[in-house]
């Protein structure tokens, strides 16, 4: 490193540190990744119901007076930490023991999806191969894009072709971001991006229903919004000098092993940082892989008794229900609204978790450590906590394409302001512009300005959750108070509160109006208007 | 180099990681970022203090977290910025 660097780096960090030290503040995330060096992560503790890694960060307890009470939790495992066995660890590199973990972790996917068989085999490809993973995972994501569909029904050919253009499409644009990064597409390419996508919107609604263009636009944009945010991450790649070149790009491309119109784990960068590098790392993250597959099966029959209990045995209604009652002016007493918000609250909790879990599990089981997308949420105590656990992969896509851009580009010489700025285009502007563009059928069906209307909601509850965001980001350096019932109890009881509240506005049906959410809202509070 | 590293490292381990139970050997290569142990607005106020101390433009010059994941990665950045300017 340069002298110029060198005097006035050691300056920096020691800022940096204080400023950290003095912070006192518990960071979100638990870590299951090595160091890149290889050594474990020395953070890795244990969680208390499921015994898989946790982050030192995590564990306020450590210096607060409830470490003896969580240290007590923290014995209690209802699945073991096998990875932390070297037995275990030195079995799962053998030949026998990698076919005993894949017969295992078979066995979890048959009985938690389908597709089980044709997942396994490739991840029994990769467990293998493990020299040639990032060129089996592209190899695998193509077999699931093009020819696994085929099991369950012949795929017209018009659709493959879509899948084709998409792609050429995103190699396009990958390739002028490498070609010419000083351009003006080169220095803005997920700008570029969304700006096509959105202006392929607009033009799908102003063509007439009965052209030809019209279909094949839609089309397109079907399979176009499913891959955009995936597309996106390979640009923001573009511009690292270590960046993979396409054809591994695309193993990112909504990879074999699962995700939703949010790429898990993020994109082909982040794949690099967590890749295992040796047999002993793949047989830990293997490992816990199984082990979090597991975790995802408890969650999911805790899932199905849940729903079976508390709705079809106790009748205690969905929020859906429960707010269609309430249009119709039928409106349930006051517990039966709140009973319906808690029951979707925490259905809505299982499902993200239990979903997440597997399919995490599965990036794990291919060689990737990638932290869980849900973890510990309801030991949130601030409400921005609760936004980085509750689903990590769609907080961090917030944060990548909005949040770090404007936070790094405007308002700099007002800190507040730069940081509200870039919580509200992350949580308010990039959350809405995300769940409109998901729900491209509804455009499609009722148009550009009717669906705008209709997420009038979606759009309250993004600024409302922003706006909460960033409150509670701009006291996160505040007093850390002592005790279990100051510290975490009341904290972690208001954020569920306040996220059960949110809810009430969080409604992805886009049915009623806003003031019937208000009508409900008043509802919970006895009032009726 | 070597002494600036010593210092930082030392200064981490001392100030930070002590500080939260971790006791384990911290080297330049070690995650702060990927692996969890700092989040979104840790990295950007790490993104800030490096704009105003270096005299840095990450809107210019485009900003990945991993480009200051762990000491090791900050030095590379900064050395590959002193070269380009």
């Amino acid at each position: 490193m340069s002298t110029w660097a060198n005097g006035r780096f050691v300056i920096c960090t020691n800022v940096l540190l204080a400023r950290f030290v003095s912070s006192g503040e518990p960071p979100f995330k638990g870590s299951h990744s090595p160091n890149k060096d290889g050594n474990p992560n020395p953070r890795e503790l244990v969680t208390p119901l499921d015994g898989s890694s946790v982050n030192t960060n995590l564990t306020v307890a450590v210096e607060s007076p409830v470490a003896p009470l969580e240290g007590k939790l923290a014995s209690f495992r209802l699945i073991p930490r096998i990875e932390t066995y070297p037995k275990v660890v030195s079995f799962v590199q053998t030949p026998l023991g990698k076919v005993v973990l894949l017969a295992l972790f078979g066995l979890g996917l048959w009985a938690s999806m389908g597709d089980w068989l044709p997942l396994t085999l490739c991840l029994a490809a990769i467990t293998f191969l493990p020299t040639k993973r990032r060129l089996l995972v592209s190899i695998c994501t193509l077999a699931f894009t093009f020819l696994v569909p085929r099991i369950h029904g012949s795929v017209p050919l018009s659709i493959i072709a879509t899948f084709v253009q998409v792609f050429t499409l995103a190699a396009l644009f990958f390739w002028c971001a490498v070609l010419w990064p000083r351009s003006l597409y080169g220095r803005r390419p997920v700008v570029f991006l969304l700006c096509t996508f959105s202006a392929f919107i607009v033009l799908g609604t102003i063509l007439s229903k009965n052209e030809r263009a019209y279909t094949l636009l839609w089309q397109f944009l079907f399979i176009f919004a499913t891959y955009v945010w995936f597309i996106g991450y390979s640009l923001l790649d573009a511009n690292s000098p270590k960046h993979d070149n396409f054809g591994l790009q695309l193993g990112a491309y909504s990879p074999f092993w699962g995700s939703s119109n949010t790429p898990f784990p993020k994109g082909a960068s982040y794949l690099r940082q967590i890749e295992a590098r040796d047999a002993e790392q793949l047989a830990v993250t293997q490992l816990k892989g199984l082990k979090l597959l597991a975790w995802s099966l408890l969650i999911l029959m805790g899932l199905r008794w849940s729903y079976s209990f508390f709705h079809e045995h106790l009748g205690i209604p969905t929020f859906a229900e429960a707010l269609k009652l309430s249009v119709h002016g039928q409106p349930l007493p006051w517990y039966g609204c709140w009973g319906g918000l808690i029951f979707s609250f925490f259905m809505g909790l299982m499902s993200v978790s239990a979903t997440g879990h597997r399919i995490v599990a599965c990036c794990r089981m291919a060689g990737f450590n990638a932290l869980r997308n849900t973890y510990r949420p309801l030991s949130s105590v601030t409400v921005a906590e609760f936004f980085n656990r509750y689903y990590y992969y769609f907080k961090e896509l917030l944060v990548d394409f909005f949040f770090y851009p404007t936070f790094l580009r405007y308002f700099k010489k007002s800190p507040k302001l730069r940081m509200a700025a870039a919580i509200f285009a992350a949580a308010c502007f990039g959350n809405a512009f995300y769940h409109f563009t998901a729900s491209l059928d509804f455009v499609r069906t009722y148009g550009l300005w009717h669906a705008l209307v209709s997420f009038q909601v979606y759009f309250f509850y993004c600024a409302l959750l922003a706006a909460a965001l960033t409150i509670s980001n701009l006291r996160r350096r505040k007093k850390v108070y002592a005790g279990f019932l100051r510290s975490r109890l009341l904290p972690a009881t208001s954020v569920i509160f306040f996220y059960c509240l949110l809810d009430v506005f969080g409604s992805s049906e886009h049915k009623y109006p806003l003031i019937e959410h208000f009508r409900f809202f008043g509802h919970l509070f006895f009032l009726n208007f | 180099m070597a002494h600036g590293s010593q210092n930082v490292n030392s200064s981490i381990r001392r100030d930070l990681l002590a500080k939260k139970g971790d006791d384990q050997p911290l080297s330049d290569n070690s995650s702060l970022l990927v692996s969890g142990r700092l989040d979104s607005v840790d990295a950007v106020e790490i993104a800030v203090l490096l704009e105003e101390t270096f005299n840095l433009d990450f809107g210019e010059i485009g900003f990945d977290p991993t480009m200051i994941d762990g000491i090791e990665d900050i030095c590379r950045m900064l050395k590959g910025e002193s070269q380009k300017g």
